[in-house]
C-alpha cells in the first residue's frame, strides 16, 4: 500500500511537469457550471445524460489535449456537442477546472494508515459487507474502487460519520405494505409513477405496482449504518479515510500510453 | 416529484445486523428472482427457450428458435411497443441482450447495463469510457451483449480486455487484456460460457492481427488455452502460407461468439477472412484456419476438425456466421448437422461428428467468384480475382449473408436467414502490414448501377431447395437477424428500419412497426409475468414489443 502510494505521489509530480502552461481554473468552472454540468453533473461524476468524467480512469488518464479535443469537437454520434465556440483560451480553462475536479492539481493530505484502514475496511468496520473494493466485497452498495480518487478527504469522513446527507435515489432504503399486508423492504432501483423495484439484500429485484401497495415509504436512510460516529475511533476513521484514498491511487497517463501496455 | 404516500420517521439502525428482507409471496407482483445464481449451468445447456434468453444466440444450438407460444400467426398482427431503452452513450446498438429471471442485460459499446425486462427501467449501468485510438471495426465500439454464469457477467471491450462483472450490482470483478503484441486488436463480439470458462475472440482481422481463440476461468480471469487460428511455422495447417512473418499478421479472427454441443464437448467457432483482405499474392496457399468453422474441445483448446468454406479468400468472405447446430433427418438417416448460411454465397450442411461435408446450395442469386462447390465442399474457382483495375465480384464485400442471425425452425423445419444480393468492384495492391492501420491492400466499391437488395430466404435443408424468398425493400444498409418461434412465426428486421413479423410456412407478412433508425442487431424473445416479449436494438435504441393485455387475457381464459 505505501508503495502504491509513493508511486501515486511520483506520478502526480511527473504529470503536473509534463502539462505545462495550464488553464485558469477558476474562469474554468463558471464555464463548466453553464455549459458541462447540465450534462456531466455538477461534480463532474456523470449525470443523467453523460458519464463521469471526474473519476473515471479512462478519462482522467487522457492527456490535456485529448482532453480538450474532446470538448472542441466534441462525440459525434455519442450526444457530446462540440464547445468550439468557447475558444481555446475558454477551452483550455475548463479543462484546468476538469483537472481540479478530477483531484489531480493538489496534494492531499493523508494522515491515516491505510493499512488498518484495509483491515478495518474488510473486518471489524463491515464496509466490506455491502461495498466492494477492487472485486473484493459485497454488491447491494456503491463499489468505492474509484471513490478516492480527487475527492477531499473531509468528504469521505461526512460521508461515513453522516450517512444521512448522503442518501441519493438509488442507495434508498423503501419499505412497502402489500394489499395483503406484508411488508417488504429494499434498496429503491428504479421508480415511477406506477412501479418501484426494490432490491433485496441477496440480489434479488422485485417490482411491485404502486396500486396494489397500502403504503410506500421512503426512508431517508441508505444501509449505510448510523452508528459511525460511535463505533468507529477518530483515528479508525482516518484509517479507512486512507485506505480509500491510497488504494483508489492515482492514475499516470505516461505509463498508460506505453507502446504495448494497454494492448 | 416521487410519491411518498407515508413517510414515518422510523429511525432504523441499517447496518450488518439489519434485516432487509424481501419476503417470498404470492401476493406481491414479482419480478426476479435473482439470487445466489442468476445463470446456472443447467439453464445454459438448456435447449428449450422459454421466459429466459441466457446467451448471445439464446440457447448453445444457435438456432435462435423459442418454444414461447403467446405470440401466433393469428395474432400477431397485434403486437405493440413496450418500452424503449435509450443507450445515451452508444452509436449503434448491435447486442443481442439477455433476460434472466424478468432482468435484461445488454451492452451500448463498452457500457453495460441491468434492466427491468417489464419496463425497460434501468437497475444498474457500469460505465467504461470508449478507448481512443482504436482503428477500423474497434474504431466503431461496436458490442453484441454480454455472457452470463452464477452471479457473473462477462463483456468484452472495444479494446479486446475481458471483464467480469457482479452480475447483481455492475461492480467490476476483474479486468483481463487478452490480446496483445499488436494494437490492430480489437473485440466486438459477446463472450460464450462453457461449463467453468469464458471464450472470446478478437476483431481486427482486416488489419493484420493474427486470430484466436482464448479461454479463461471464469472466476479467476486465468487464461486456460488459446488456439491460434494461424499456425506458426512448423505447425500443421502452416505449409498453407509462405514462409516468413506473413501468418503474424493472417487474420483469421473469431468476431462473433461460436455455438457449443455438449454431449459431443465441442465448440464450433468461426473465423474471418485472411489479411490482407484482397492482395492475395504474398499469401499464397489455402490460409488455413482462415474462413472456416473450428471444431474445438473447450477444455483444452484442441482442434477436432476444421471445414473450410473459402480457402484462399479474396473477397472478405468471413465465415463467422452462426454455425447453427440441429438435430434432424437427413437422407433418411437422424443425423448431428451444422449448417451455416456462409457469406460467400453459399448455405452448407456438414456433419458436426466429423466434419465431413454433405451439401452446399448456392442462395446469392449473383455469384461469380466460383463455379461450385466440389464433393468435398471446395470451391471450383471462376478465373476472377481483385485487380489493380478493379474487378467486379460478387457476392460483395458485405458479403451474401453476415452476422445477423439466422434461425432454423423446429416447428416448421425450414431454415431462415437474410441474404443481400450485390457486387463489388474488387481492387487490390501490395503493400506493407503497419500498426495503426487497417490492411485491405486495397479496398472494394460498390457501383451505383448495381440492383442490390436484401431477402428473407426459408431454406428446406431436406430438399435443398428455397420454400420462398421475401423480397425486400429498403436501402441495403440493415444488419438484422432472423428468430423463429414455436408457433410458426418468424420475426426480422426488413431492410426499411422496421421489425416485422411473417408466418413460417408461407412467408406472408403479419405486421411491422417502424422503429426509425437502421437496425444492426438481431431479435430475441423473453417473458416476464406471463407476457412474451420480443426485444430488437436499432439505432442507440432497443426496443421490445408484446400483445396487448386483453388478448393475452383471452388466450389464457380460452386455454382453461
Amino acid at each position: 500500500m505505501r508503495r502504491l502510494f509513493f508511486a501515486a505521489l511520483t506520478a502526480a509530480v511527473l504529470t503536473g511537469n509534463l502539462r505545462g502552461q495550464s488553464g485558469d481554473a477558476s474562469a474554468g468552472s463558471r464555464i463548466f457550471a453553464t455549459n458541462c454540468a447540465g450534462c456531466h453533473g455538477s461534480d463532474a461524476r456523470g449525470g443523467e445524460r453523460a458519464p463521469n468524467i471526474a473519476t473515471a480512469r479512462n478519462v482522467a488518464s487522457l492527456a490535456d489535449s485529448e482532453l480538450a479535443n474532446f470538448v472542441r469537437n466534441g462525440v459525434p454520434g455519442a450526444g457530446m456537442p462540440a464547445f468550439g465556440f468557447l475558444g481555446e483560451e475558454g477551452i483550455r480553462n475548463v479543462v484546468a477546472f476538469l483537472r481540479e475536479l478530477q483531484g489531480k492539481t493538489s496534494a492531499v493530505k493523508i494522515t491515516g494508515d491505510d493499512g488498518v484502514g484495509h483491515s478495518l475496511f474488510f473486518g471489524s468496520a463491515g464496509c466490506s459487507e455491502c461495498h466492494m473494493m477492487h472485486g473484493q466485497g459485497g454488491f447491494i452498495a456503491s463499489d468505492l474502487s474509484d471513490y478516492g480518487s480527487g475527492i477531499a478527504p473531509e468528504r469521505i469522513r461526512a460521508a461515513v460519520l453522516e450517512p444521512e446527507t448522503f442518501v441519493s435515489s438509488g442507495t434508498e432504503v423503501v419499505e412497502v405494505l402489500t394489499a395483503h399486508g406484508e411488508t417488504l423492504r429494499g434498496v429503491l432501483r428504479a421508480e415511477d409513477n406506477f412501479t418501484v423495484v426494490l432490491q433485496a439484500r441477496d440480489g434479488r429485484y422485485r417490482r411491485l405496482a404502486k396500486s396494489g401497495l397500502k403504503r410506500i415509504t421512503h426512508t431517508g436512510h441508505s444501509l449505510m449504518p448510523g452508528d459511525y460516529k460511535s463505533r468507529l475511533s477518530p483515528k479508525e476513521v482516518d484509517d479507512i479515510v486512507s485506505y480509500l484514498v491510497r488504494s483508489a491511487g492515482s492514475i499516470d497517463p505516461a505509463s498508460r500510453r506505453k507502446k504495448g501496455a494497454g494492448q | 416529484m416521487r410519491a411518498r404516500l407515508q413517510l414515518i420517521s422510523r429511525k432504523v439502525v441499517l447496518g450488518l445486523a439489519c434485516s432487509l428482507s424481501i419476503v417470498s409471496s404470492a401476493s406481491a407482483q414479482t419480478v426476479a428472482k435473482q439470487g445466489d445464481d442468476v445463470a446456472a449451468h443447467a439453464m445454459l445447456q438448456g435447449t428449450k427457450l422459454l421466459d429466459n434468453w441466457p446467451s448471445y444466440n439464446g440457447d448453445y444450438t444457435g438456432r435462435r428458435f423459442t418454444g414461447l407460444t403467446q405470440v401466433t400467426p393469428a395474432n400477431a398482427s397485434q403486437l405493440q411497443a413496450q418500452w424503449v431503452f435509450h443507450s445515451r452513450n452508444a452509436g449503434i446498438l448491435e447486442a443481442t441482450p439477455l433476460v434472466i429471471d424478468g432482468v435484461m442485460y445488454v451492452t451500448g459499446s463498452n457500457d453495460a447495463y441491468a434492466i427491468d425486462a417489464a419496463t425497460g427501467k434501468v437497475l444498474w449501468h457500469h460505465v467504461r469510457s470508449v478507448t481512443q485510438g482504436l482503428i477500423d471495426d474497434a474504431s466503431g465500439h461496436i458490442n453484441r451483449g454480454v455472457a452470463l454464469l452464477g452471479t457473473r457477467l462477462y463483456m468484452q471491450t472495444d479494446n479486446a480486455h475481458l471483464l467480469c462483472l457482479d452480475a447483481r450490482s455492475g461492480n467490476l470483478l476483474w479486468d483481463v487484456s487478452y490480446a496483445s503484441g499488436n494494437r490492430n486488436y480489437g473485440a466486438t463480439s459477446a463472450p460464450l460460457v462453457v461449463k467453468d470458462k469464458v471464450l472470446v475472440g478478437t476483431s481486427g482481422g482486416d488489419d493484420g492481427v493474427r486470430g484466436f481463440v482464448a479461454a479463461f476461468n471464469a472466476k479467476t480471469g486465468k487464461e486456460v488455452w488459446r488456439f491460434w487460428t494461424i499456425p506458426a511455422p512448423g505447425e500443421p495447417g502452416s505449409e498453407t502460407w509462405p514462409q516468413g512473418t506473413a501468418y503474424q499478421h493472417g487474420g483469421g479472427t473469431t468476431w462473433m461468439p461460436g455455438t457449443y454441443d455438449p454431449e459431443l464437448n465441442t465448440i464450433y467457432w468461426g473465423t474471418s477472412n485472411p489479411s490482407p483482405d484482397f492482395d492475395g499474392s504474398v499469401r499464397e496457399g489455402d490460409n488455413l484456419y482462415t474462413n472456416c468453422v473450428l471444431a474445438l474441445d473447450p477444455d483444452t483448446g484442441k482442434l477436432k476438425w476444421h471445414f473450410q468454406f473459402t480457402p484462399h479468400d479474396l473477397n472478405d468472405y468471413d465465415a463467422t456466421e452462426t454455425p447453427v447446430l440441429i438435430d434432424a433427418p437427413y437422407k433418411g438417416k437422424l443425423r448431428k448437422l451444422l449448417i451455416e448460411a456462409n457469406r460467400n454465397g453459399f448455405v452448407y450442411i456438414l456433419d458436426r461428428v466429423t466434419g465431413e461435408f454433405l451439401q452446399a446450395t448456392q442462395f446469392a442469386q449473383t455469384q461469380n467468384w466460383a463455379k461450385g462447390i466440389d464433393a468435398k465442399g471446395r470451391p471450383i474457382r471462376t478465373d476472377l480475382i481483385p485487380s489493380a483495375e478493379g474487378t467486379r465480384m460478387c457476392p460483395s464485400y458485405a458479403g451474401g449473408t453476415n452476422w445477423y442471425s439466422p434461425t432454423y425452425s423446429e416447428r416448421t423445419r425450414l431454415f431462415y436467414f437474410m441474404s443481400l444480393d450485390d457486387c463489388s468492384i474488387f481492387k487490390a495492391k501490395t503493400e506493407d502490414f503497419e500498426e495503426g492501420h487497417a490492411f485491405y491492400s486495397t479496398g472494394a466499391a460498390h457501383l451505383p448501377t448495381e440492383h442490390n437488395r436484401k431477402y428473407l430466404n426459408a431454406y428446406n435443408l431436406v430438399t435443398g431447395k428455397f420454400v420462398w424468398r421475401y423480397a425486400q425493400t429498403g436501402d441495403t444498409h440493415s444488419f438484422a437477424g432472423v428468430l423463429s418461434t414455436a408457433t410458426g412465426l418468424v420475426v426480422f428486421g426488413n431492410d426499411a428500419e422496421e421489425f416485422e413479423a411473417v408466418d413460417g410456412i408461407s412467408g406472408r407478412s403479419l405486421w411491422h412497426f417502424n422503429l426509425g433508425q437502421q437496425v444492426h442487431a438481431s431479435p430475441m424473445s423473453y417473458a416476464v409475468d406471463g407476457v412474451q416479449y420480443f426485444a430488437i436494438a436499432a439505432g442507440s435504441d432497443l426496443f421490445t414489443f408484446a400483445l396487448p393485455k386483453q388478448t393475452i387475457h383471452a388466450g389464457v381464459q380460452k386455454r382453461d
